[in-house]
């Protein structure tokens, strides 16, 4: 669990100029590296070798799945020991960033959009996870609806969509008090047509 | 023009041998030197996306095959 109680106090009591510090603290996890122990596959392991992170020591920090298909947000230690992260899904890893707690973002997510065929867009995952002051999460879908995502013990966070109009296009976040922290938007289409020209 | 966030992100696109696909998206806020590595046992092919409507690639792109 994140260290929440202690660091946001800190915040509420820091001067300005020691507050980008103190939301730094909110991204320390008791355990060290959050997330469940797994065992790198080929492509997990070859972009932990590429970002400096110990393809041994990988974990699992939430996890989606639509339909058959599911996408893992990876965490793993840096040369330093501190958390660096990737997403990845069946056979495909994406590189690792270290040093995101510098950002001031309250969430830190990733998404993978998919689709049976170039023209159609029907899938959409997303993982991540929060900062120690988040308190709620929201998810909009493409349809407009929303719906809370439960946060795991290391604050992760995971959605699937497998339907054209439950693709994930903006999360939110709140703290206890109900005011916004943060939100992230996300644009996709399918590879022919929408955003991109027709093939 | 820069690159922003969300219209320009990179997307690196998969397509499996049912013909599938998948994007998985690199933010401007990831740098603009980005590697990913996918086996070719699962996709018949592997690339980054450009942008939508943008005429020029805004981030290194590096593609690792496992097999």
């Amino acid at each position: 669990m994140l260290v929440a109680a202690v660091a946001l106090a800190a915040t509420l009591t820091l001067g300005r100029g020691n507050a980008h510090a103190a939301k730094r603290a909110l991204w320390v996890w008791k355990q060290g590296l959050p997330g469940q122990p797994i065992q790198a596959d080929a492509a997990m392991a070859a972009v932990a070798r590429a970002g400096g992170v110990d393809s041994q020591q990988l974990r699992e920090v939430a996890r989606a799945e639509s339909g058959d298909r599911t996408l893992t947000l990876l965490s793993g230690p840096d040369g330093s020991g501190h958390a660096c992260f990737s997403v990845a899904t069946t056979g495909f890893a994406t590189q690792f960033h270290c040093g995101w707690q510098a950002s001031t973002r309250a969430i830190l997510a990733r998404p993978m959009f998919g689709g049976t065929d170039p023209q159609t867009l029907n899938r959409g995952l997303v993982v991540g996870v929060a900062r120690g002051d988040v308190a709620r999460l929201i998810l909009t879908r493409s349809d407009g609806t929303t719906t809370d995502l439960t946060l795991n013990f290391w604050n992760g966070f995971a959605y699937g969509g497998s339907s054209a109009g439950s693709i994930p296009v903006a999360l939110t976040a709140y703290n206890a008090a109900g005011r916004q922290l943060d939100r992230m938007t996300f644009e996709a289409s399918a590879p022919c047509g929408g955003l991109t020209s027709a093939c | 023009m820069s690159w922003t966030n969300p219209s320009h992100n990179m997307g690196f696109l998969t397509i499996d041998y049912s013909g599938n696909w998948n994007t998985l998206t690199a933010f401007t806020s990831d740098g603009y030197d980005q590697y990913s590595s996918y086996s070719a046992s699962f996709y018949a092919q592997g690339g980054c996306q450009n942008p939508g409507s943008l005429g020029t690639v805004w981030v290194n792109c590096h593609e690792g095959n496992t097999q």
